[in-house]
């Protein structure tokens, strides 16, 4: 290799949704693109692998379709393989099943629950938030809705709602739960039917076709910088330290391994002190469970909300039978620990979580099979950070960050990565042209 | 030697996935078994906190 072949417009670390989207959108403007990534797959906690004849998913489950992710495919060329998912949202209470209509379900629900003043109370305060401002993120949703109500049922109908936003209900701030709940109103999904790994490959596909390149089982070594402006990145590759020559660096490894990378000295300490204080990473479980019949007969999300942990499960096998092997299905399920921040014993959470399964499934110790666990936390989150926490510039010139760690206020997860890729990408095209321009 | 480093481990479950003998199980955090594990190290790159680490004998 030459050294002219080590020089790129753009170097791009890490190839999860953030820094694929930046990547194809880059090189679909004719920026010459280098992503690396660790990893010996692209995607990170967008994709998927095969285990004993599943597809399981390495995070994300479903992404919006016509959303932040579809208009990234759109824009440059990619293929959005996407089957519709089944958005039907399902209670189980005590025992009992509660659908929640699409439109005006949550009154509904609540109304179920709570006497007829008490509910309309809480829904005009729900209204007010929507329509006049968000309520403060300085108190979590559960504080600010026991002005409303102190009803357990109508409490835990809102625990299950945190969890379908992978948050902890005691550590939701009340605007950002507000606020995802009023951008999830007429919202659809779906997933790939091959998994997401299929999905993401179709970016790298882009990115290649334009003149980019995408290393994966690469490692970032170090983010160069000279005076506070950024010079490249060095990459181990093929045993040795390769110097990447670019004017922009992206990070897509998380705000804090960017620091890393790049060395703390080489940043204000204004923006490490706001990166230490707001950027903490959110944890999560995952359980896939195999039967030979359906553990759940409704075809969306269960939501369980009064169990140990919140929790919600969904027989995936009924929307995207390519998921499970011939004559099985797969339910897969997900709970928010007992804190969202805090550093727990992962060995109880899951526990907790299994004893929930075994009351919330009667059949589950005659037919259920525990195929897989995943937990996510610290460098491998549920999120890096909550939305709006950090910004996607560093301190660094030229040096970015996208990806859930600098999640702009949009819909949480792979949308928020996409948007954060997009931000990013037109303040490049702003402030520097291709070098072959 | 592979060893779990448990102050990176965070408990994905991938290597679980890519072990071609099956050696791990991971249940919030993971473990070896060593009967079953034969070095072949794929685990350590598929594992995304770099938690697997191979330790020299020496150090052990």
């Amino acid at each position: 290799m030459d050294q002219s072949s080590h020089k790129y417009d753009v170097a791009i670390i890490g190839a999860g949704m953030g820094g694929l989207c930046s990547g194809a959108l880059l090189a679909n403007q004719g920026y010459r693109a280098l992503v690396v990534e660790k990893l010996p797959f692209v995607g990170g906690r967008a994709s998927s692998f095969k285990y004993r004849g599943y597809i399981l998913p390495t995070g994300a489950l479903y992404v919006e379709t016509g959303g932040y992710v579809e208009s990234v495919f759109k824009e440059v060329g990619a293929t959005f393989g996407v089957r519709s998912f089944p958005m039907g949202i399902c209670f189980r209470m005590d025992g009992k099943d509660y659908p929640m209509p699409q439109k005006g379900g949550l009154r509904q629900l609540v109304s179920t629950f709570a006497g007829e003043a008490e509910a309309a109370r809480l829904m005009a305060a729900i209204r007010r938030a929507f329509r006049w401002n968000e309520p403060s993120s300085s108190i979590s949703i559960r504080d600010w809705l026991l002005r409303y109500t102190s009803n357990d049922k109508v409490l835990a109908i809102f625990r299950g709602l945190s969890n379908y936003q992978c948050v902890n209900f005691r550590d939701e701030p009340a605007g950002e739960f507000m606020r995802q709940l009023k951008l999830s109103i007429g919202a659809s999904a779906g997933a790939h039917p091959q998994g997401f790994l299929e999905l993401m490959k179709e970016l790298v596909r882009v990115i290649e076709a334009k003149g980019g390149h995408v290393w994966t089982g690469c490692r970032a070594q170090r983010i160069m910088v000279q005076e506070e402006v950024v010079k490249g990145i060095v990459v181990e590759k093929d045993g040795d330290d390769l110097e990447v020559l670019a004017p922009v660096v992206i990070s897509d490894a998380g705000p804090h391994k960017t620091v890393e990378l790049a060395g703390p000295e080489n940043f204000d300490n204004g923006y490490l002190k706001e990166l230490r204080e707001k950027v903490r990473p959110l944890a999560y479980i995952g359980l896939v469970i195999s039967s030979d019949r359906p553990l759940v007969d409704f075809e969306g999300v269960m939501v369980v909300p009064e169990g140990r942990r919140q929790m919600t499960m969904m027989c995936t096998s009924l929307a995207y039978p390519e998921y499970a092997p011939p004559g099985k299905h797969m339910l897969q399920a997900w709970a928010a620990p007992d804190s969202s921040f805090l550093p727990l014993d992962p060995a109880r959470e899951i526990d907790m979580v299994v004893q929930d399964l075994r009351e919330a499934i009667p059949q589950f110790d005659r037919e259920a099979e525990i195929v897989h666990v995943s937990y996510w936390q610290k460098d491998w989150p549920m999120y890096r950070a909550l939305p709006g926490a950090l910004a996607q510039k560093t301190s660094v010139e030229n040096l970015y960050n996208v990806g859930d760690g600098v999640a702009p206020l949009v819909p949480l997860g792979l949308p928020a990565c996409a948007q954060s890729a997009r931000i990013v990408v037109e303040d490049i095209r702003q402030r520097t042209k291709p070098a072959a321009a | 030697m592979l060893v779990v480093d448990e102050s990176k481990c965070v408990g994905c479950g991938l290597c679980v996935a890519f072990c071609p003998t099956g050696a791990l199980r991971a249940w919030g955090v993971c473990t070896i078994n060593r009967d079953d594990c034969n070095e072949c190290l794929v685990c350590v790159d598929y594992c995304p906190a770099d938690a697997l680490v191979v330790l020299e004998e020496s150090t052990i």
